[in-house]
């Protein structure tokens, strides 16, 4: 069931733009990574997708090091992820003092993963399942206008 | 029999022996004051007679001085007088008299003597010594007794009588009494005692005198007052504990369902995205070509993933109880081994039994089997690198775990030992908790393990597991020998 993680990188629907927002989205399930990145590269947004929270977090942790116009704009994470859970990402972007804002997503929608996920300061949460449209018009609005 | 007519027979036989002993006395007193009247008389009598038959004798002879005892025994019929001589004097022998009188009379002193030899009740004899010249004669006067005895006998027969009726006239008055005052109150104590009993506790009794047994009737009310007061706090308490129970039971059944119900939204949320997603992409005119294809299989994934997901689930709800019959471990094992090898193989895990051919157990063979994939096939899941994922059996002493309870005794054991990563200490609470995973998304519900506790549980048995982190992990599964 799982799919090589570049499938969708290799068939865009839609090339972006070289100055489109840039987006990390961390999501375990290949399929759902899959589906989700055609869709915000469709959207317009420049995808790097990220397989489990490790690997996102070792992401953002160079990304810190990097120049601004290197810096992504927005972080999509799914809330359950082997290795480190998406609360626990923001839980360390926001003790990095980072301020990149984030969309969490996720199944397990208890009002206690949507209170933690408030207290750390996550731009949105969005339950599974949800429609592609209504993500990436979030997504949008989180994006700086320039 | 009864108390109250014991204690009043008792009180009856002792005034009646008492009475007896007093008119026993009475009627001694009397016989005696009586022989004491009759002595005195005759002593009267034979001193009045003395005197005149003593001067006849000397002045007229003897046939005179007997005349006058003859004359004086025609005036009266109770007493027969008659001359005697103490000393065998004129040829006459003296009277058979006791020594003690004898020594009286010749001192010159009355006696009397009963003489018990005669005919009928005996017969009073008293003698007065007279002395005719140098000769010691004597007045002898006799009377019967059997009069006395008359009286006496009568005298008896009247006390015996009178005890008689004083007797039963005592036994029905405190029989009457004894009803009145203690039966018919000890009645409706325990008539009461009865009722308090059976549970009426609202009873009370009441009685109209003022004795130990008003105050034990009162003690009795008290105590029925005080017990349906404790009763009332039960039913409250009982019922205020019923309520929480239940409240508890909802609160646990709410805590339940929702739990079922994140785990199935968490569990069915991701592929039902993937299917949205994929049908929108299709019904926009997205995607063309091998696209729709390659769309319409995943789509097709993802329902056979959810409809994987719902089957346990409904296998988890729907646990029937195990069809036990004799079946060979060793056999079973190996058929579920060989059904799981082709995945083990792919992962690089080797599959060993190690269960001896003789083992015969009471199982559900289809549930036991049903508990052995799913462990085997956890332990493949854990082993990310090569290695061996044996299964082993055999008879152990063992206690079952405390919320069982139990005496160490015989079990089979059933190890399923594999040299995966191992079970985190924080995550072993919980593996047995349904929709638990650490498995991937895909690779597992959370329900397997689940599902295999209760299976095991149904056969009477448990299973147990300890692991070591990087190590690997050993679920032993513990079942009666013969069967529950």
């Amino acid at each position: 069931m799982k799919h090589s993680h570049t499938r969708a990188q290799e068939t865009p629907a839609t090339l972006p733009q070289a100055d489109a927002p840039r987006l990390l989205l961390a999501e375990d399930d290949s399929e759902m990574r899959c589906m989700l990145s055609r869709a915000l590269r469709r959207s317009g947004f420049h995808v790097t997708e990220l397989r489990d929270g490790r690997e996102t977090v070792s992401l953002l942790s160079h990304c810190a090091t990097q120049t601004p116009e290197q810096m992504p704009h927005l972080l999509i994470s799914d809330v359950r992820m082997p290795g480190c859970t998406g609360l626990e990402v923001l839980a360390h972007l926001r003790r990095s003092h980072s301020c990149l804002p984030v969309i969490l997503i996720t199944s397990f929608g208890d009002e206690e993963t949507h209170e933690e996920a408030r207290r750390l300061g996550a731009a949105q949460v969005i339950d599974k399942p949800f429609d592609l449209d209504e993500l990436c018009a979030a997504a949008w609005t989180l994006v700086p206008a320039s | 029999m009864k108390l109250a007519r014991k204690i009043t027979i008792a009180l009856t036989l002792l005034a009646i022996a008492v009475m007896t002993v007093l008119e026993t006395l009475e009627v001694r007193r009397e016989l005696e004051r009586s022989a004491i009247d009759m002595q005195h008389d005759h002593r009267l009598l034979g001193h009045t007679l003395a005197g005149s038959i003593a001067r006849a004798w000397q002045e007229e002879g003897e046939a005179e001085a007997l005349t006058l005892l003859d004359q004086a025994n025609r005036f009266q019929a109770q007493v027969y007088l008659r001359w005697v001589w103490l000393d065998g004097a004129q040829g006459h022998s003296a009277p058979a008299l006791p020594a003690s009188l004898l020594r009286t009379l010749r001192g010159g002193q009355d006696g009397s003597m009963v003489d018990d030899t005669s005919a009928g009740a005996g017969v009073l004899r008293s003698y007065t010594p007279v002395f005719i010249n140098t000769h010691l004669g004597a007045i002898e006067i006799s009377e019967s007794l059997s009069e006395e005895h008359q009286h006496v006998r009568n005298t008896v027969q009247n006390a015996a009588i009178a005890t008689c009726a004083i007797a039963v006239a005592f036994l029905l008055a405190a029989m009457a009494m004894g009803r009145r005052l203690v039966g018919r109150p000890v009645n409706q104590l325990v008539e009461l005692a009865h009722r308090i009993g059976e549970g009426r506790l609202e009873e009370r009794v009441h009685l109209r005198q003022n004795d130990e047994l008003q105050t034990l009737a009162t003690a009795m009310n008290r105590m029925a007052e005080l017990l349906l007061t404790a009763r009332e706090k039960i039913a409250l308490e009982t019922a205020a504990h019923l309520a929480t129970l239940e409240h508890l039971r909802h609160a646990d059944r709410l805590t339940t369902v929702g739990k079922l119900a994140s785990g199935v939204a968490h569990e069915m949320g991701t592929p039902l995205n993937v299917v949205l997603g994929r049908s929108k992409m299709i019904s926009s005119g997205e995607v063309v070509g091998d696209e729709v294809t390659e769309c319409a299989q995943i789509i097709s994934q993802q329902a056979l993933h959810m409809t994987r997901i719902i089957r346990q689930l409904l296998d988890f709800a729907r646990r029937r109880a195990p069809r036990r019959a004799p079946e060979n471990i060793a056999q079973l094992v190996t058929h579920t081994l060989t059904l799981l090898r082709p995945l083990a193989t792919k992962r690089g895990a080797t599959l060993v039994s190690e269960v001896p051919d003789s083992l015969i157990l009471e199982v559900d063979s289809g549930q036991l089997q049903q508990v052995l994939t799913n462990l085997v096939m956890n332990g493949i899941h854990a082993m990310k690198r090569p290695g061996t994922l044996r299964v082993r059996a055999g008879p152990t002493r063992a206690a079952p775990p405390t919320e069982t309870g139990g005496q160490e005794t015989e079990w089979i054991r059933l190890d399923v030992e594999d040299e995966g990563e191992g079970i985190r200490p924080e995550d072993l609470p919980h593996i047995f908790d349904p929709f638990f995973t650490t498995k991937d998304v895909g690779e597992g519900t959370g329900l397997g393990l689940s599902v295999s506790h209760g299976l095991v549980q149904d056969h009477g048995g448990w299973i147990a597991v300890r692991s070591e982190p990087g190590r690997g992990s050993c679920f032993s599964v513990y079942l009666p020998p013969g069967g529950p």
